[in-house]
C-alpha cells in the first residue's frame, strides 16, 4: 500500500445511541486502467461506504476533482481521473427494495449486474437492458446509458429507470426522474459520471418464465447478407445481434453470424429443465492470471479463432436453448480476458451510423481497417431503435463495435474512421472511446451545448471531471 | 434453519455472513449500534432472500443491560438457535501504551463485552441443550507482538474464553466455534499501513458458514493462516524478541 491520506472525516451519530462515531475516509494513491488497458492513470482512490462519506468526500476535497468509478468495464479513459480523486463505488452494493409482484428493483449505485441477476432471476425477473458482460455496476451502466441486444425494441437503460438519487457538487442529494429534476436525470444518463455520483437507482424489470434463451443462429457469407437478414427479421425477436469476422476480405468482407433470441418459455425447455426453469448452475469461469509479455491477439490468431468458431458452429443446431449467461455474457467465462492483449492493451471502437448510407460507412470502415493491417479481433453489429436526448449514445441506425489491439499506427487509423463517420453522420460511444478528437465529439454530439448548460448549473466549478472530459476539452465549452 | 442473532451485524465480516445465513433460510436478528446502517442491511437481506429480518440496537459496552437484552430478544424474536459475535475495535497500539483509557477501551470492546453478552446466552443454550455460539477472535491472539499486543491480548482472552466455554458446553451438545481471521479487507484495517495476504470478507464469510455447518471448533480463515500461526508460535521467545513485525 502506498501513501494513505485521510481525505475526510465525518461525524456520524449512531442514532438512538448517545455515542457518535468518526468515520474517516482514506484514499490510496494508485494506478487504475480502463478495460482496454491502454489508458492508465494514477489517482487517489477511496472506497466510501455510505452516503455520509460520499458527501464528506465532496465537501472536504474542494481543491481537487472527483469521479465515481464502478467496475472499470468502460474501455477507455471514461473512468479515470488522473492526479485527482476516484471514488470506487463497490461498497454501495445494497438492495433497497425488490417488489417481487410488480418487478421494480431499487438498489445502490455500486451493485453489479451479476448480483442483481442472482437476486431477480430466481424470482422470475430479468434486467430490462443488459450490456455484454454482467460485471459492471448499475450506476456505471446508467452513467453510460447502456444498451443491449434488445435496443431496437426496448431502448436504453434510462427508459426503464424510474428515478435515481444523485450526490451533486454542493454535497446535496437530489432525487431525479423523468419528471423531477428531469434535466439532471437526462444529463446523467450518458453523462459519464460528470454530473455527480449515482447513489441509488430504481428501475423496472421484465418478467421471464425461465433462465434460458431460445436462440437462432444463421451464418451469412458477407456484410450485405448479414444486414439484410437483420433488417428483415430483427423486429420479430426481442434480441438480435451479429458477430462479424473482420479478417475475411473480398467477397467475404463482413462475413458473420446473426443471432436472434428470446427468453424461453417454460414449455420450450427440454424436460429435465422444466422442473426448475429459473434455476441456473453457477457459471464455471477461468481467469487470465497475469498480463502475458506479448499479445495473444493478432491477425493470425484471430483468423484461426474465427475459422474454428465458424467450423464449430456448423456442427451445432441452428436453434438452441442456452442459459442466459452463455447467451448474453459469453466473454465473462474467461475472467480478465482483457489481459490476453498483452502489455499494450487494446481499444474498442464502437459507433452508430444512420440506416441511410450505414452499409457504405461500415464497408468503408472495415476496408480501412484491413488496408491498415489492423483488423478487429472481435466485432459485433446490430440495429438500434429510437434514442434519448443529450449525451446518450444510441440513435436509429447500425452500430458496429470492434476490438482492436494497440499497435503502431492505430491512432492514424482511428483518425480516418472519425473522418468517415463525420461524413456519414455517425457517432462514437463514449463508454468505449479513447481516441475521439474534441472537434469530432462536438460534431457527433450536437446536444453537447444543452448538456453543458445542465452540467454547469449543478456543477459550476467542475468538481466532477475525468480524463475523458479533459481529452475532449469539455470544460472549454462548444 | 433457525433463529440467528448477529452481534455487530453491520461489521464488514458480518455483512456477507448475514447473506450466507439468510440464503440458507435462517431468520435473522441483526444487532448493532447504528440504526441507519441496520436498516440498510436489513432491507438488503429481505430483498435478496425474501426472509424475515429484524433489527435491535445494541451497545457492546453497556454490560449491565446485556442479560435483559437477551431476555427481550428471545421474547420478541423467539428462542435463539445461534449467535455470532462480530464486534471489535483495532485501536491504536501506541496511543494505548500512553493512555490507559485507550487500552481499556480496546480490551472492553474486544473481550469484556463479549464475555458479558455471551455468558447469559451460554446459560440459556446449556439449559436447552442446543445452540451454536460463534465468536470472531483473531490470529493476533495467538502470539503477542509489539505492534498490537493490547488488541492481541484481548483477542487471546476471547479465544481462551471460547475454549473454556466449548469444554463446559460440550456435554450439552452446544456448538462453540472460535473464528480466527487473518487480515480482512474491512473498515477495521482502513488507514493501516501495509498488510500481508489481505482476504475479501466474502471469502471469510463463506468459510465461517462452512464451519457453522460442519460444526468446526476453531477455524483459521483464510486457511493459510493456520500454518503462518503455527510457525509464528514455534519461534522461541529469545529469537522472537529480536524480530520486528
Ligand atoms: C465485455 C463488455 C461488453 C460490453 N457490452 C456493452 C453493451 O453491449 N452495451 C453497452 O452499452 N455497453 C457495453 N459495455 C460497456 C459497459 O457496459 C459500460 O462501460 C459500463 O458503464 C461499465 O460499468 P462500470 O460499472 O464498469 O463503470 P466504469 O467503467 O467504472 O465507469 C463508466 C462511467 O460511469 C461513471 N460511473 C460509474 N459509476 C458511477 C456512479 N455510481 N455514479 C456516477 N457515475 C458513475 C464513471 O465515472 C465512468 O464515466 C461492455 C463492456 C464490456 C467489458
Ligand atoms: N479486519 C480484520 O483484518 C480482522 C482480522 C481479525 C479479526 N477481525 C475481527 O472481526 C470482527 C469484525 O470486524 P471487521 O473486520 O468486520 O471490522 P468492522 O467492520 O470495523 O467491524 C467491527 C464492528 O464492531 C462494532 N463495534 C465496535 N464497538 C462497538 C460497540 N461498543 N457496540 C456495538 N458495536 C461495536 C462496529 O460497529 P460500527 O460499524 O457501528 O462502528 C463494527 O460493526 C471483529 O471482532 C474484529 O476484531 C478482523
Amino acid at each position: 500500500m502506498n501513501h494513505l491520506e485521510e481525505i475526510s472525516a465525518i461525524k456520524v451519530s449512531g442514532n438512538g445511541n448517545h455515542r457518535s462515531v468518526m468515520k474517516p475516509l482514506y484514499a490510496e494513491n494508485k494506478e487504475l486502467e480502463g478495460w482496454g488497458r491502454s489508458n492508465r492513470a494514477n489517482s487517489d482512490v477511496a472506497h466510501p461506504t455510505d452516503q455520509h462519506q460520499l458527501q464528506g468526500s465532496i465537501h472536504h476535497t474542494y481543491d481537487r476533482t472527483i469521479l465515481a468509478r464502478g467496475e472499470g468495464r468502460s474501455y477507455g479513459d471514461a473512468s479515470l481521473n488522473g492526479g485527482n480523486i476516484t471514488l470506487q463505488m463497490e461498497k454501495f452494493d445494497y438492495v433497497i427494495e425488490f417488489d417481487r409482484e410488480r418487478g421494480i428493483f431499487t438498489c445502490e449505485g455500486g451493485m453489479t449486474l451479476k448480483a442483481i441477476l442472482e437476486t431477480v432471476v430466481p424470482a422470475g425477473w430479468f434486467l430490462p437492458v443488459t450490456p455484454g458482460t454482467q460485471y459492471p455496476t448499475i450506476g456505471g451502466c446508467f452513467a453510460c446509458d447502456v444498451h443491449g441486444k434488445n435496443h431496437h425494441v426496448a431502448g436504453s437503460l434510462v427508459k426503464h429507470t424510474h428515478w435515481i438519487e444523485l450526490v451533486v457538487a454542493n454535497g446535496e442529494i437530489i432525487h431525479c426522474s423523468h419528471d423531477e429534476f428531469s434535466d439532471l436525470f437526462y444529463a446523467t444518463a450518458g453523462g459519464m459520471g460528470l454530473t455527480g455520483v449515482i447513489n441509488k437507482i430504481c428501475f423496472e424489470l421484465q418478467p421471464i418464465e425461465s433462465a434460458y434463451i431460445a436462440a437462432e443462429y444463421f451464418l451469412c457469407k458477407n456484410l450485405s447478407v448479414v444486414m439484410r437478414l437483420l433488417e428483415a427479421y430483427d423486429h420479430k425477436y426481442p434480441y438480435s445481434v451479429a458477430w462479424m469476422d473482420c479478417v475475411a476480405s473480398g467477397d467475404n468482407l463482413g462475413r458473420g453470424q446473426v443471432i436472434f433470441g428470446e427468453h424461453a418459455k417454460k414449455e420450450q425447455l427440454p424436460e429435465n429443465l422444466q422442473e426448475n426453469p429459473l434455476h441456473l448452475n453457477q457459471q464455471r469461469t477461468i481467469a487470465v492470471p497475469f498480463v502475458p509479455p506479448i499479445s495473444f491477439v493478432n491477425p493470425f490468431t484471430t483468423m484461426i479463432f474465427n475459422q474454428t468458431k465458424i467450423f464449430m458452429d456448423r456442427m451445432n443446431p441452428r436453434k438452441r436453448i442456452e442459459s442466459h449467461i452463455n447467451y448474453f455474457y459469453p466473454l465473462d467465462s474467461v475472467r480478465r480476458w482483457n489481459r490476453l492483449y498483452g502489455p499494450p492493451g487494446f481499444i474498442q471502437y464502437q459507433f452508430v451510423v444512420p440506416n441511410e448510407g450505414g452499409g457504405n460507412a461500415i464497408t468503408e470502415i472495415l476496408q480501412t481497417a484491413l488496408n491498415h493491417g489492423h483488423p478487429s479481433s472481435l466485432a459485433v453489429l446490430k440495429r438500434f431503435g429510437e434514442g434519448q436526448p443529450l449525451l446518450s449514445f444510441p440513435r436509429p441506425g447500425w452500430i458496429l463495435a470492434m476490438d482492436i489491439p494497440v499497435r503502431a499506427g492505430l491512432f492514424r487509423m482511428t483518425a480516418e474512421f472519425e473522418k468517415i463517420l463525420l461524413e456519414y453522420d455517425g457517432r462514437v460511444y463514449l463508454a468505449k472511446d479513447s481516441c475521439l478528437s474534441p472537434e469530432g465529439f462536438r460534431q457527433m454530439y450536437p446536444e453537447f451545448e444543452g448538456w453543458l448548460n445542465i452540467k454547469e448549473k449543478y456543477d459550476p466549478e467542475w468538481r466532477f471531471n475525468s480524463d475523458q472530459a479533459n481529452r475532449l476539452k469539455l470544460r472549454e465549452g462548444i | 434453519m433457525g433463529n440467528w442473532l448477529i452481534l455487530g451485524a453491520t461489521s464488514g465480516i458480518a455483512i456477507p455472513l448475514n447473506r450466507e445465513l439468510a440464503k440458507r433460510g435462517n431468520r435473522l436478528l441483526l444487532a448493532a449500534r447504528d440504526q441507519e446502517r441496520l436498516d440498510i442491511v436489513k432491507n438488503d437481506l429481505h430483498a435478496r432472500f425474501n426472509v424475515e429480518v429484524q433489527t435491535e440496537l445494541f451497545d457492546a459496552l453497556d454490560h449491565i443491560n446485556h442479560p435483559a437484552f437477551i431476555d427481550r430478544v428471545e421474547q420478541e424474536f423467539g428462542h435463539l438457535d445461534g449467535v455470532v459475535w462480530a464486534i471489535g475495535i483495532l485501536g491504536k497500539q501506541k496511543q494505548a501504551e500512553e493512555d490507559y483509557k485507550k487500552a481499556y477501551a480496546i480490551i472492553d470492546a474486544n473481550y469484556l463485552s463479549a464475555v458479558s453478552i455471551l455468558e447469559p446466552i451460554a446459560e440459556k443454550f446449556q439449559k436447552r441443550k442446543t445452540g451454536q455460539i460463534i465468536a470472531i477472535s483473531s490470529v493476533a491472539g495467538d502470539r503477542g507482538r509489539a505492534t498490537n499486543y493490547i488488541y492481541g491480548s484481548a483477542k487471546a482472552g476471547l479465544s481462551a474464553y471460547m475454549q473454556g466455554l466449548r469444554q463446559r458446553l460440550a456435554k450439552s451438545g452446544v456448538h462453540v466455534m472460535t473464528v480466527k481471521p487473518g487480515v480482512v479487507d474491512t473498515k477495521m484495517i482502513e488507514g493501516e499501513e501495509t498488510m500481508p495476504f489481505i482476504a475479501k470478507p466474502d471469502k471469510v464469510a463463506l468459510e465461517i458458514m462452512n464451519g457453522i455447518q460442519k460444526r468446526r471448533e476453531v477455524i483459521y480463515t483464510p486457511g493459510l493462516w493456520r500454518f503462518i500461526m503455527i510457525s509464528l508460535r514455534h519461534i522461541p521467545e529469545f529469537l522472537f524478541k529480536r524480530l520486528s513485525f
